[in-house]
């Protein structure tokens, strides 16, 4: 039994960075006509979309700005892997014979500082919250300390690591941060949870990451 | 707590064995519903490690800016049954993975008790 054959055909992509006046959703909206674009294809062309944000809305009501086709439109809210779910949910409609054209959009757009989630959202007892423990930066720097003991790794390296993705930023227009940051200035930088300096965690300050892409079966 | 030892209690799976912490309805492994409550050991070894520099969102945090200091915390394997996430108490520049650390209460800043685990050496010179 062979897969019926699966290619994206077109991409699009709104700038990362602070963007005041402009929405999530405009920002995905608009993420999807360059992608239709990109594809020489019409939103009406579109049979199945599949999308989703953190904080910045339901992915569906993008109708609004591109068209109200009647296109079934799945909303998806899992988390940094919403974009990745979104593409998979596109991908096995595909597969299965129920489309032959559909899109797929991530988008968010935060509030300043960290995540303030409720740990009873995530499976977890309140007093997990009280106490302090309910920080995603606490996790990672949790994780890559232990790595770091495992693999005989020195703060030095994620340096390297982080300065390697400030310098291909610097040649990226879509970029947020287009500065490279020297290894040094990313270590001496703010500490928000050790090991983990401020420029070796994502820059939370409203930037929206959002992309999208059409996506067909041939 | 009781008799004025902190202990934590969390929970044994009858069907499968494994322990967790907290104590849940169902087992975290296996899902059976034949948990029983077990008393953790009070003393563990340091897994990982962090330090909180900036004041955790609030809610759900319980804290005020003003009152607001670092603090550790830590993945904390005691004996090798179970690892619970914990406040720690101490000097953050003294954590070392392997560390041995021993329970001790904590009170919020509403005065509710929350656990912490702090190094043996500091809680056996008190």
């Amino acid at each position: 039994m062979s897969e019926p054959a699966v290619a994206i055909v077109g991409i699009g992509l709104h700038p990362f960075g602070r963007h005041e006046g402009v929405s999530g959703l405009e920002m995905g909206a608009h993420a999807v006509r360059l992608a239709l674009q990109d594809a020489g294809l019409r939103w009406s062309d579109v049979q199945f979309a599949a999308g989703g944000s953190s904080s910045s809305g339901n992915a569906d009501t993008m109708v609004a700005d591109l068209g109200a086709t009647g296109v079934p439109f799945l909303n998806v809210h899992n988390g940094c892997a919403t974009g990745g779910s979104a593409l998979v949910s596109v991908y096995n409609a595909l597969v299965s014979g129920a489309c032959d054209v559909g899109v797929v959009v991530g988008f968010d757009k935060h509030p300043r500082g960290a995540f303030a989630e409720r740990p009873e959202d995530w499976s977890l007892p309140a007093w997990y919250g009280t106490a302090g423990l309910m920080v995603t930066t606490q996790f990672f720097g949790m994780k890559i300390r232990r790595y770091m003991h495992d693999h005989g790794i020195e703060a030095p390296t994620l340096a390297k690591v982080a300065s390697k993705a400030f310098r291909n930023a610097a040649n990226n227009e879509n970029a947020w941060r287009r500065r490279p940051l020297s290894e040094d200035e990313i270590l001496d930088a703010r500490m928000v949870s050790d090991p983990l300096t401020q420029y070796m965690c994502v820059l939370r300050a409203k930037v929206a990451p959002r992309w999208s892409c059409a996506a067909a079966s041939i | 707590m009781s008799s004025g030892i902190t202990r934590l209690v969390g929970g044994q799976c009858k069907a499968c064995s494994a322990v967790m912490f907290p104590l849940r309805r169902r087992c975290a492994a296996c899902a059976s519903s034949q948990v029983a409550r077990k008393l953790l050991p009070s003393r563990g070894t340091l897994w990982t490690y962090t330090v909180q520099r900036f004041m955790p969102p609030s809610p759900p945090y319980r804290g005020t800016t003003e009152t607001f200091t670092p603090f550790g915390v830590g993945y904390v394997q005691l004996d090798d049954i179970v690892r619970v996430e914990s406040r720690l108490v101490g000097d953050p520049e003294t954590f070392r993975i392997g560390m041995a650390l021993q329970l001790v209460p904590l009170l919020d800043v509403d005065g509710e008790p929350i656990y912490a685990f702090a190094p043996v050496h500091e809680e056996t010179s008190k």
